[in-house]
């Protein structure tokens, strides 16, 4: 039996195919329904122009009703974009991947919201507290309990 | 790990799901995801619509609302008993499930017409030569019901159908045009007047064609103006199939042979007695119910029938309160399996609760019997014990992290009680202060006080925020995975893009 979360990522999926991801947004890997890469990019007037970024999505198994757990990928070749609400670590610190998420977001949503957020950065700057928070940040950000503080991006 | 059978599924599940991108036309894309709940991207199984009026099938809004109790759309609060069913979507969706392939058809005839005119009009026009002259009339009458938003007149069904096939040709660049072509055919007519006689009937045929191999019948076309009721296959008139499924298939189990006067009479004698025999819940109405429920798939004897008509949903039971006893008891009223531990009783039966009233969201027809529930049930709980496994080796997998957390919890322990103690200090208002020249006073026990006192002037205040915040206090406090919970601080809250486009 196809569960929900299989079926749901299998059109979230067919409909990338066939209509693309909004501009400045990429499949880069979907190789099953456990993980999958986008690359994001900022378009226009920007702190990240020219910059692109690898975006992760581990999806649970009652996806949709519970979230994915989305991080940047940092590794040898990739690094997260610096920004007051994104970790060194790759982590990001947005309500609607967590408290905040609902079950009628998608995949493509979430990437958009998050090119949002980089696109209305000020200035880059990486959070306050994060030397601290990543020396003891559990691997998957989901286990992590953030809070929200900033109403304004 | 599973990458390869997933990898497998996927590629299995590629072919056999219908999907929006189905179709090419903006607006008809639109109307199949229109008719899709948002969380599963089905089309609406059992639809229920919540007090602000949002519309999600039972089982994906109850599910959700078991976690959180809001709509999710518009976050509006919402509660289960709120959940009202929504037999008129529930129709649309049944209708659009039997439109779909035949508009998907004539969308793929037409395009095949567009890319070679002169060989496929000469072959189509000898087709529609021997299936125009016995049935025209009611095949265009099926066209003009089932296609839905384009209804029309037969006049100008014919000067529709061009512009339709024409938006095909169109290819990928045009797609406001065709949304128009679609819309405002009439302008059109002249230059496709040739196209309408060869494209026309092609459509009928190819709608025969297709009617049969849905319904998997061998009764005669549809010349006599019949239909067969998707539910129960008994053939119905057109004009009454949607009185005949509201019924619950009960009204009108036409003889298909007979003549249409007769039916007529007969058939609305049926519905009086029907309806009376409904308001005086006689034995009549149970008997009339058992005879047009044997003439369909014989999914129900007599008295499922009568048992699913009459049944309230289940109460949700506050399972902390219950003795094992009880629930095991609770489980075997329904006919359930008792094995396991109390906690799998517990999941067991609260699903089984869910599954039941979203089971009686549908209208009767489409319920599911007691026994089909049952073993959805048990394929649920084969698939959680599959995810629990799956959760297991991710465990084993990541156990040096989640050891590292640990081991720096308790090397740090000194220091995360001092935090404590200056975040106690600080708390409840007096703190504003301490916690600005002490970024590190935020320790799980006053996150919510210092969070309020930090938000100061430099953030522009919205007038929603502070019942945003305290909203967000109220959630936060019931996590249970306390022991891989760091809480962080100076961060934001994203607006919600519901769309994609950017």
């Amino acid at each position: 039996m196809a569960s929900i979360s299989s079926r749901r990522l299998q059109k979230e999926l067919k409909e990338i195919k066939t209509e693309g991801c909004p501009v400045g947004i990429t499949l880069l890997e979907a190789e099953n329904f456990d993980k999958w890469l986008f690359s994001i990019e900022v378009m226009g007037e920007s702190q990240y122009q020219g910059e692109a970024y690898t975006l992760m999505f581990r999806f649970p198994p009652m996806y949709p009703i519970e979230s994915p757990a989305v991080q940047f990928v940092v590794d040898q070749t990739h690094q997260s974009p610096v920004h007051p609400h994104v970790y060194s670590n790759g982590h990001i610190c947005a309500s609607i991947l967590g408290t905040d998420w609902s079950p009628v977001l998608s995949v493509v949503s979430v990437c958009v919201t998050l090119q949002s957020m980089l696109a209305s950065c000020k200035k880059k700057e990486r959070p306050p507290d994060n030397d601290q928070y990543v020396s003891r940040a559990p691997d998957n950000p989901k286990k992590t309990r953030f809070h929200y503080d900033d109403d304004t991006v | 790990m599973q990458l390869g059978a997933n990898a497998d599924s996927l590629l299995a599940l590629d072919t056999d799901i219908p999907d929006p991108t189905d179709f090419h036309s903006p607006s008809l894309r639109q109307l199949d995801s229109a008719l899709r709940c948002t969380i599963c991207s089905e089309w609406f199984d059992a639809p229920v619509t919540l007090a602000c009026g949002h519309c999600f099938c039972s089982l994906c809004a109850r599910n959700y609302i078991n976690d959180k109790s809001e709509c999710p759309s518009c976050r509006k609060a919402v509660n289960e008993v709120h959940l009202r069913a929504n037999p008129v979507m529930e129709e649309v969706v049944s209708v659009w499930k039997l439109a779909r392939p035949i508009i998907l058809e004539l969308l793929k005839a037409d395009a095949e017409h567009r890319r070679s005119p002169n060989k496929t009009r000469k072959r189509k026009r000898d087709r529609s030569g021997t299936s125009r002259i016995p049935a025209p009339q009611s095949s265009e009458d099926d066209i003009e019901s089932i296609a839905g938003p384009s209804n029309s007149t037969k006049t100008k069904k014919k000067t529709r159908s061009p512009p339709l096939s024409s938006s095909i040709r169109g290819g990928g660049n045009g797609d406001d045009g065709r949304v128009d072509d679609e819309e405002n055919g009439d302008d059109e007519d002249d230059v496709f007047e040739e196209d309408v006689q060869s494209v026309i009937p092609t459509s009928d045929s190819r709608e025969e064609e297709l009617e049969n191999d849905v319904d998997n019948t061998d009764n005669p076309p549809l010349s006599d103006g019949l239909v067969s009721c998707p539910l129960c296959s008994v053939r119905v008139k057109l004009e009454t199939i949607n009185t005949h499924i509201d019924s619950g298939c009960r009204l009108n189990p036409l003889v298909p042979d007979g003549n249409g006067d007769n039916k007529e009479k007969k058939r609305s004698s049926l519905d009086v007695k029907g309806q009376w025999s409904k308001i005086m819940g006689g034995a009549r109405s149970a008997k009339l119910k058992a005879k047009a429920t044997a003439k369909g798939k014989g999914k129900y004897n007599e008295t499922t029938s009568d048992d699913q008509a009459d049944c309230q949903p289940l109460p949700k039971e506050s399972y902390a309160v219950l003795k094992d006893r009880k629930i095991k008891d609770m489980l075997l009223a329904y006919q359930l399996p008792t094995n396991g531990d109390r906690n799998t009783c517990i999941a067991r039966h609260s699903r089984w609760v869910m599954t039941y009233n979203a089971n009686l969201d549908k209208s009767l027809a489409q319920r599911k019997s007691p026994a089909e529930l049952r073993a959805e049930l048990r394929r649920w709980e084969e698939l959680q014990k599959a995810n629990a496994k799956r959760r297991e080796r991710e465990r084993e997998s990541g156990e040096a992290v989640g050891e590292d957390v640990v081991r720096y919890q308790k090397a740090n322990k000194t220091e995360f009680a001092r935090l404590v103690e200056v975040a106690r200090g600080s708390s409840f208002g007096k703190g504003k202060g301490e916690s600005s020249t002490n970024p590190q006073s935020k320790a799980p026990s006053s996150t919510a006080s210092v969070s309020a006192s930090e938000r100061g002037p430099p953030r522009s205040s919205v007038p929603m925020k502070a019942d945003s915040v305290r909203n967000r206090k109220g959630v936060g406090g019931g996590d249970d995975d306390d022991d891989d919970i760091i809480v962080v601080d100076s961060e934001e809250e994203l607006m919600i893009v519901p769309g994609a486009g950017s």
